[in-house]
């Protein structure tokens, strides 16, 4: 047995060592496959060509028109931000005589000394604040301090009243403490309320000599307030709320050398106002923009305009403006909306009763609907893809082409290039001839600008082989798409419209014969 | 009659093609006591035999789709794998397999002149991979030849190992007609075998590929070899579960004096698999996919998640499933044999032979012509031309030396080419490079009693001694057939001259 296995052995030994593993030793590996293979394929409605942003929403009509809903609201507070309650600081000192106080079982109580305390703010004229923050802090102190003399200091004010309880004001003290004002409402007379304080020395057994230049020192603070609301007049001034910009970006730049036609836009202009005072409102800048151009609001009423004011705390008057030159806006193609609002109250008024909240504002909302129902041409898209394809030798593709099968209820055109780049994006060179780029073609409409027919591409566009091979040159790859809404048998641009229910079919597939050679 | 049969050999091998894994070189060498695994009836050279634990083994490759020489080609020195020039030579179907037999013992004794009995146990393997032209077309030439078309196939895998216990019996009914049946008991090791194929791949006018496939294979013995906990030591047990039984019939009959016909159907048997048995299976309900490119309107709207999932989708369609099954059973890979064998002068026999191999609803035929040459009593030669797995390039050869009590042996189809190559060429890439399909059996037997004169050339195809009868002569000069004796002055010349040399 250990011979039929040595010999065994000794066969393959032999049977081995009669190659030549040169024969087996393969430098290379060549294949041509010849691949067809789908790229791409879908379904794609005007919604999906649609830029979405935060301004702008997409939208549907009843009748299955897409159209684009911006809207944007300036909100300000800077006509709130003009009020502030500054603090306000007493010091007040309460003589004792010098003599002999005899002993005295009750209470002796001094006159009543009054205080005004004016919060002095200009040009306001205050007849109410509610508070919502703010302390007041106060001390009483003996002095020289005299060993054995009781009292205590009473102060109080009727313009100043608990919205818990409803009491006014009313504190006796005889060392220091503080009190939050945020359960106070101050009635004032023209930014003014007055403090009362007396002096009530307790009762003494005994006799007490008071000492010359003796006193009660009183320091009362109030400090850090802000208010739920106040009343009153207000004056004459002005806020200048900052700029406001609305973009206009689902199409990006793609209209920006467009020739656009937009058939039935709205723009609409509110002004909100929660200030219970009278407003003028200056449109310092009301503007479309786009890259290099402006085009400005035509308003009625013109500016500055008179915007409504509620006449109840808490409620909201509304303004509308209406833009009277709404397609001429849209047609521009304007990529923003640019405005800014300058507020005025009481414009030549001397007296009046205002009110504001501290939550108040203004707010002016500009609204802007696009339905995607008109004309437009010269619409450009692009978008840069790098290409990186260095590793693969040029020799790998022998030919190609692309098969196309775009079937399109969109009133569309397209016509589709793709420019090959350096790493400096200098174009080198295009992939498609010129008369293969009309890759998508519209449909056809009513004289409604509905769906008749849809615009059908077929075919098998062959690449040339030089392009091709520059496509292992190029480091970047531009795709640009060329549109325009379809267009009528006499060669027009009828109005057309985008419902949603359209859709545009794609279908892309590639052949190509390739060659390998690879190292082994 | 020999015309017309000429013509039905040819008529069928054209028609079917050839590439059967089967011996064809060893079947008409009877100085080997497996000479008998391809007929019962056969009858070795020796009256008794016995090949010893690991005494004989054999190893077959069969290739019906290319050789290496289809896959490379050479320009300037350098060495090239060209895919394309391989798929172009691939057949319809690519049936790839390689077979493996080990006798662990084999003893054969003749009872009497007539009967001739032989015992075994041998270990046997056999693997087949199809591949079909369609998959390796889909990969190498790509998809653009399908476009607007599909392309159905059907990729298989059968794997068999079992030990095999079996009784052979010979016996000459007359002196024409000599029968032969072998039963057998099988054990079965490991299975792998494909219960149904239907893969598919079309493509539109779009370019969209669809793929869908149904699949399912079985096997037992298999999956817990897989398992990190597993202990054959403990589990081989289970092995034994495997039970099934299988028959060998055979006949030879002499047409002529020196012409004998045999025909035999081995193999016929299956095994019923029980043990560790588990499937793996593509549904047709879910493994189907188009792919039509890339989603424009997911791309569009920036869902970037789209093409992971796509891909995590595509996975779980096509991801095999496992699950456990009942037991099942699998046909032996049968064969059938039919063979001529004519005596051409004294030890010198020509034979032909046409066989077939059935495994899993697949016929394939092939056929082989020998000339058989005995050195005297010490050697035994054959040479052979076979055709199978579309090989034509089949130069079998075959050598026993009879050194007996000692017997060593080889023999196999497309063998000789190797020294052929060898001395044209002082090396074997030439063979290795266009071979397809290759067998070979070698081994050492213990052997007693060699039959004398005639007998030992042909008894193979005769099914043993001639039957005593009254004359003297008859032990050494029949032979040949089992057919009546001829007459002394009808006698062939070499028996004539054999008897003067007396």
């Amino acid at each position: 047995m250990r011979y039929l296995r040595f010999a065994s052995f000794l066969g393959l030994f032999i049977l081995f060592s009669c190659l030549d593993e040169k024969d087996y030793s393969i430098d290379s590996l060549t294949v041509n496959p010849s691949i067809a293979i789908p790229l791409t394929h879908g379904d794609l409605s005007i919604k999906d060509l649609i830029k979405d942003t935060d301004s702008v929403y997409v939208k549907v009509y009843p009748d299955d028109l897409v159209y684009l809903s911006y809207s944007q609201t300036l909100v300000t507070e800077d006509i709130r931000d003009l009020f502030t309650i500054p603090d306000k600081t007493i010091n007040q000192s309460l003589i004792i005589p010098a003599g002999t106080i005899p002993a005295h079982p009750n209470d002796i109580q001094s006159s009543s000394l009054v205080e005004v305390i004016d919060f002095n703010i200009t040009p306001e004229q205050l007849s109410e604040v509610d508070f919502n923050a703010g302390t007041i802090t106060y001390s009483a102190t003996l002095l020289p301090a005299t060993s054995g003399l009781q009292f205590e200091v009473n102060l109080t004010s009727t313009d100043l009243i608990s919205k818990k309880t409803g009491a006014t004001f009313n504190l006796r003290t005889n060392a220091t403490g503080s009190v939050p004002l945020s359960d106070y409402t101050v009635k004032l007379n023209k930014n003014k309320f007055n403090l009362s304080m007396v002096l009530i020395l307790k009762p003494s057994a005994t006799a007490k000599v008071i000492s010359p230049n003796t006193s009660v020192a009183i320091n009362f603070r109030m400090a850090g307030m802000n208010f739920n609301y106040i009343k009153g007049f207000f004056g004459d001034q002005t806020a200048n709320p900052p700029a406001t910009t609305l973009e206009i970006g689902a199409f990006g730049s793609s209209l920006a050398k467009a020739n656009l036609s937009i058939a039935q836009p709205i723009v609409n202009l509110t002004v909100i106002n929660d200030y219970g005072v009278p407003l003028n409102g200056t449109f310092i800048k009301l503007e479309a923009r786009k890259s290099g151009a402006i085009l400005p609001f035509q308003i009625n009423p013109a500016s500055p305009v008179t915007i409504a004011s509620p006449t109840v705390l808490g409620n909201s008057a509304t303004t509308n403006v209406s833009v009277t030159n709404a397609k001429e806006l849209l047609d521009f193609g304007p990529t923003e909306l640019y405005y800014q609002l300058s507020a005025r109250i009481n414009q030549g008024v001397t007296s009046g009763n205002n009110f504001l909240a501290d939550t108040s504002k203004l707010k002016v909302k500009l609204e802007v609907e696009v339905p995607l129902y008109g004309h437009a041409s010269a619409i450009q898209l692009s978008d840069t893809i790098k290409l990186d394809v260095g590793d693969i030798d040029e020799s790998q593709i022998e030919n190609a082409s692309l098969k196309v099968n775009v079937k399109n209820e969109l009133p569309l055109d397209a016509k589709i290039q793709f420019y090959l780049t350096d790493d400096k994006f200098r174009i080198i060179d295009s992939l498609l001839a010129v008369s293969q780029t009309s890759l998508v073609k519209g449909s056809s409409v009513t004289s409604a600008g509905d769906l008749q027919t849809m615009g059908i591409v077929e075919e098998e566009i062959l690449l040339d082989d030089a392009k091709i091979n520059k496509l292992f040159l190029a480091k970047n790859i531009i795709i640009k798409a060329q549109m325009n809404t379809s267009k009528s048998s006499t060669g027009q641009f009828p109005d057309v419209k985008f419902k949603s229910a359209y859709k545009m079919n794609v279908n892309l597939g590639l052949k190509a014969n390739l060659k390998f050679n690879v190292k082994l | 009659m020999l015309r017309r049969i000429t013509t039905l050999i040819v008529g069928i091998i054209l028609t079917y093609q050839a590439y059967a894994q089967t011996e064809a070189t060893g079947y008409f060498m009877n100085s080997i006591p497996q000479v008998t695994i391809h007929n019962p009836a056969f009858v070795p050279n020796y009256k008794f035999s016995v090949g010893l634990p690991f005494s004989s083994m054999m190893m077959g490759y069969s290739n019906n789709g290319f050789s290496y020489n289809d896959l490379i080609t050479r320009k300037d020195g350098n060495v090239s794998a060209d895919l394309n020039k391989l798929v172009k030579s691939l057949a319809d179907k690519n049936y790839i397999t390689a077979v493996g037999q080990m006798d662990l013992v084999r003893v054969g004794f003749k009872i009497n002149p007539k009967l001739y009995i032989q015992v075994n146990a041998t270990g046997k393997m056999y693997s087949r991979f199809q591949l079909p032209k369609e998959v390796a077309s889909l990969f190498v030439e790509g998809t653009a030849p399908l476009v607007g078309t599909s392309s159905n196939f059907s990729p298989e895998g059968e794997g068999l190992s079992y030990l095999e216990t079996a009784l052979s019996t010979s016996y000459q009914l007359n002196e024409k007609l000599t029968i032969g049946a072998r039963i057998k008991y099988l054990k079965g090791i490991a299975n792998a075998t494909t219960d149904h194929s239907a893969m598919s791949i079309a493509v539109n006018d779009n370019y969209e590929i669809t793929a869908s496939g149904d699949l399912r294979f079985n096997t037992s013995g298999i999956n817990s070899l897989g398992e990190s906990n597993y202990d054959f030591g403990k589990e081989w047990k289970n092995y034994a579960k495997n039970n099934g039984y299988g028959i060998d019939l055979g006949a030879t009959y002499q047409l002529m004096d020196k012409l004998t016909v045999a025909a035999s159907i081995i193999d016929l048997g299956k095994i019923s698999w029980k043990n560790d048995l588990y499937s793996y299976s593509l549904d047709k309900a879910t493994a189907n996919y188009t792919f039509s490119g890339v989603d424009i309107e997911k791309i569009v709207n920036g869902d970037s998640k789209y093409l992971d999932a796509e891909l995590d989708s595509i996975k779980s369609k096509f991801e095999l499933k496992e699950g456990t099954i009942g037991s099942y059973n699998t046909w032996l890979p049968g064969k059938m044999f039919i063979s001529g064998n004519y005596e051409l002068m004294k030890n010198l026999n020509v034979g032909a032979v046409l066989f077939t191999e059935k495994f899993q609803g697949r016929f394939s035929p092939g056929g082989s012509a020998s000339l058989v040459k005995n050195f005297g009593k010490w050697v035994s030669t054959s040479v052979s031309y076979t055709i199978s797995d579309r090989s034509f390039n089949n130069l079998g050869a075959g050598i026993s030396f009879n050194l007996a009590p000692v017997q060593l042996y080889i023999v196999g189809d497309n063998m000789l080419r190797m020294p052929l190559s060898l001395a044209a060429k002082q090396e074997l890439n030439s063979f290795v490079n266009s071979t397809q399909f290759f067998n070979v059996r070698f081994g050492i037997n213990i052997v007693w009693g060699r039959s004398k004169g005639r007998d030992s050339q042909i008894n193979s195809v005769t099914g043993g001694d001639k039957a005593p009868t009254k004359s003297n002569s008859s032990s050494k000069s029949s032979s040949v057939t089992g057919g009546k004796k001829a007459p002394e002055k009808a006698m062939p010349s070499y028996i004539r001259a054999r008897k003067k040399s007396r």
